[in-house]
């Protein structure tokens, strides 16, 4: 357990100094202020338009944070050799996995936390009231991130580069919100190509799922159980996924 | 004594579509508790892959290892040990502190035991002051000391260092083979790649000289020395009953058309140049043998 605390300590406190994490807060920020310009040039309710675009802003942000650090911390330690030291301690290779993993998580929480509480701020001057309500859409956002990390990371278990690994994280990001239009192809496709289409849209993760900002923001109903559900089908997806990625590791070497 | 290191058969072979490439070879070593081990060898000789493979980095094609009796491939075979790879890198954005900090906590080491630890190795090797500073802002010698000091995290009983002396400063040089006889004194087992001779001189017990991934030849440095009492003679005319005479006296180093030489021992010299006299041999030259690692390695890479 101790292996696991120092690798996420590690990583966490190497991740919310890097560059990126600075980069994505201050540019994100920029961005915010502008939601402001943007309300006001609209008719529609202010507490709307920067909740929905302040909502797209954290979770585009996030999902940057998510694929490339998910894609670079593992590939990094390999590429810089700095993996060796750690396994040359008797440390178990799917430990490292999870104690990067929790690292990873603790930064996009952080970097989460840090636009959630810029988001809430600017409501708050704006409108004049906390959105506390908005909790319960960044919690889904959260949980979307942490499966896309947990594809970011496996990959960079086996990948040579962490271009290609990040563009396919992201392009599974893109598939998993477009299972509707996989589930339509293959009624319309014929045996082979309909079979293979509905094969992946049941293998993978349904990322509308998590797609509940209209909801929030508008004040529709939401059954009481999803919260929980959703917690599980991300626990269910993330720790397959770092099981086989823990198996790749076990079986790499590093030269 | 203890046997510390085991190989048995070691081979390792690199495959790249259809290029195979035999790193190491059939190695088989065994080092004992104490000792200062120096694998010596070119580049590409195939240490380094020995050095990961006792720590499963990598893993054998074929043949086991063993440290302190329990296979490489358990995790428990690296309680014991620290490690300082090759041209190290660690994490950029963290203090010195906080990598030795980590490293303790990876050795199995926390609360004041910790803090403890990291404060002396911090001063041991002589970085204490720029604990706080981010390691990118290191220099290559700072690296390497921070380096070594996460190896000795732990107080392990054996330490591996793979080329812990290149490219280091003066300074850092001596750092380093003064650590290494320190950990000696201390009954700690030693094994350290280096093709730096001159510093495996200076602080090894034993060594193994790797070339094209065998093991060719394992020594004791002390041997050796004694052997510098040897002393080299360059005959003429030696006829076949010299060379019988000779045999038990002296070993035949070198031979052409119309010379000999041989190697021979202080103890039988005075028999050996009688021996020459009595056969009708003449003695052309004779000099006393001093050979240092160098002459052994080229000498024992020249054999293979």
């Amino acid at each position: 357990m101790r292996s696991i605390i120092a690798i996420f300590g590690g990583t966490l406190k190497e991740g919310v100094r890097s560059k990126l994490f600075w980069g994505i807060l201050v540019f994100a920020l920029l961005l915010f202020l502008s939601t402001m310009v943007v309300s006001e040039l609209s008719f529609a309710e202010k507490e709307k338009i920067i909740a929905d675009l302040g909502l797209s802003l954290i979770s585009a942000f996030g999902l940057i944070a998510a694929v490339i650090l998910g894609t670079d911390l593992i590939y990094r330690d390999i590429q810089n050799g700095t993996i060796q030291i750690i396994l040359a301690r008797p440390v178990k290779r799917w430990k490292y996995v999870a104690g990067k993993y929790l690292g990873l998580m603790a930064i996009i929480g952080v970097n989460l936390l840090l636009l959630s509480l810029m988001l809430l701020f600017v409501l708050l001057i704006y409108v004049g009231k906390p959105c506390i309500y908005l909790l319960r859409s960044l919690y889904t956002i959260f949980l979307e991130l942490s499966l896309i990390a947990s594809i970011g990371v496996f990959f960079s278990t086996f990948s040579t580069s962490q271009l290609l690994s990040s563009l396919v994280t992201l392009g599974l990001f893109i598939i998993g919100h477009s299972l509707d239009i996989l589930r339509m192809s293959a009624g319309k496709s014929g045996k082979f190509l309909g079979f293979l289409l509905k094969s992946l849209a049941v293998i993978f993760p349904d990322l509308d799922f998590y797609d509940i900002k209209i909801k929030v923001i508008h004040g529709l109903p939401l059954e009481s159980s999803y919260y929980s559900e959703i917690l599980l089908y991300t626990l269910g997806y993330v720790i397959f996924i770092l099981f086989l990625a823990s198996l790749i590791m076990e079986r790499r070497e590093f030269r | 004594m203890e046997r510390v290191i085991v190989t048995e058969s070691l081979t390792k072979i690199y495959k790249s579509g259809k290029r195979r490439t035999e790193a190491v070879r059939d190695l088989s070593l065994e080092i004992k508790r104490g000792e200062v081990f120096g694998f010596i060898g070119p580049n590409g000789a195939g240490k380094s892959t020995t050095i990961k493979m006792l720590l499963s980095i990598l893993y054998p094609t074929s043949g086991k290892a063993w440290v302190f009796g329990v296979d490489v491939r358990s995790p428990d075979a690296r309680k014991r040990v620290g490690y300082l790879p090759e041209n190290p890198r660690f994490y950029d954005y963290l203090s010195g502190e906080e990598f030795l900090r980590f490293a303790g906590m990876l050795a199995g080491l926390s609360g004041s035991r910790l803090e403890k630890k990291v404060e002396s190795l911090l001063k041991y090797v002589g970085i204490y002051d720029a604990r706080k500073r981010k390691l990118r802002k290191y220099s290559k010698g700072m690296i390497q000391r921070i380096g070594l000091a996460q190896a000795l995290m732990g107080d392990p009983d054996l330490i591996i260092l793979d080329e812990p002396t290149s490219g280091l400063d003066p300074l850092g040089r001596k750092l380093t083979l003064d650590l290494i006889r320190s950990l000696r004194s201390r009954g700690k087992t030693v094994f350290f790649s280096t093709h730096i001779l001159k510093d495996v001189e200076e602080v090894a017990d034993r060594v193994g000289i790797l070339f094209k991934g065998r093991l060719l030849k394992v020594f004791s440095l002390d041997e050796e020395r004694q052997r510098e009492n040897d002393y080299q003679i360059e005959i003429e005319n030696a006829g076949i009953d010299l060379f019988i005479a000779a045999e038990k006296l002296a070993e035949l180093t070198k031979k052409d058309e119309k010379r000999v030489t041989f190697l021979v021992r202080e103890d039988n010299l005075f028999e050996f140049l009688e021996a020459v006299r009595g056969k009708g041999g003449r003695i052309i030259t004779l000099t006393r043998k001093k050979r240092n690692l160098e002459e052994i390695f080229l000498e024992t890479i020249g054999e293979g």
